[in-house]
């Protein structure tokens, strides 16, 4: 028989003890909440749905490569600031209708 | 293979009272940090569920994550004497007639507390877990025979702290 056979064959009543109490500590402490889903972690928060984001974005891509040449030929006026602001808006996918209404 | 949510829930239920004693001991009875760590530790569970291999026991892969993320938490603190003193701190409600036992649970506490780390690891799961020795050898990526000598010596330890105390 090796050593630490001995050895715990000698403290039985040391160990059944220790047991006993690590025993009751486990059952005396509640256990945490535990918040669980099966849904995978989501990368980002939607709030629109996604094929309604990518109409927006191909739309905004449209407008403003068709719109400059379109009706405003001069890039630095203040009309153009308002497409590229509205084409960023809708690239972010944050529509801002009234503003795209007013310069189609 | 990934565990479904209703089966982790019951893993919980079974096994995080026995993650969250052992947490508690091995922190010198911090009972905040023991519950921070346990809930910590299902959440990275399930979030790792797909490299859980059923073929293996449950707690083998528990205990061996809550035992890396306790040497992270001792690295964080710099020192495990810290828990060491607050095992010696810890004074439990006492009740008259328990008086006896409380006193004689207390002692074992402080003795358990003394151990190095890497004995009380070693001790913890062996003697109140009941891990085998091949499974004690995986969670702390150590030989067999390496528990065994801290077995040895942690129970040596424990036995004589007993001992000069009682006869105090």
């Amino acid at each position: 028989m090796d050593k630490l056979k001995e050895l715990e064959k000698e403290s039985q009543e040391l160990l059944t003890s220790i047991k006993s109490m690590a025993d009751k500590e486990n059952l005396e402490m509640p256990l945490p909440e535990l918040d669980i889903t099966e849904n995978e972690p989501q990368l980002f928060r939607r709030r629109i749905p996604s094929w309604v984001a990518v109409a927006a974005m191909i739309a905004g891509i449209v407008i403003g490569f068709a719109m400059p040449k379109l009706g405003n030929s001069d890039p630095d006026t203040k009309t153009s600031f308002n497409y590229a602001d509205t084409c960023r808006s809708i690239a972010d996918g944050d529509v801002n209708f009234a503003l795209l209404v007013t310069h189609l | 293979m990934r565990l479904s949510a209703d089966t982790f829930r019951t893993l919980y239920l079974e096994h995080g009272p026995r993650a969250q004693g052992f947490f508690l001991r091995m922190t010198g009875y911090d009972r905040e940090l023991a519950r921070d760590l346990t809930q910590d530790l299902f959440m990275r569970l399930w979030s790792a569920r797909g490299s859980y291999d059923e073929g293996r026991p449950f707690s083998t892969w528990m205990f061996a994550i809550a035992y890396n993320m306790l040497k992270n938490e001792y690295r964080r603190r710099m020192t495990v004497m810290e828990y060491v003193e607050n095992a010696d701190k810890e004074e439990p409600v006492i009740e008259t007639d328990h008086l006896e036992q409380e006193q004689r649970d207390q002692m074992l506490r402080s003795a358990i507390g003394r151990l190095p780390e890497q004995q009380k690891v070693v001790f913890l799961l062996r003697y109140e877990e009941e891990l085998p020795l091949s499974e004690i050898a995986r969670v702390c990526n150590i030989p067999e025979g390496t528990v065994k000598s801290r077995l040895f010596s942690a129970l040596t330890a424990v036995r004589d702290y007993c001992k000069n105390n009682e006869n105090q």
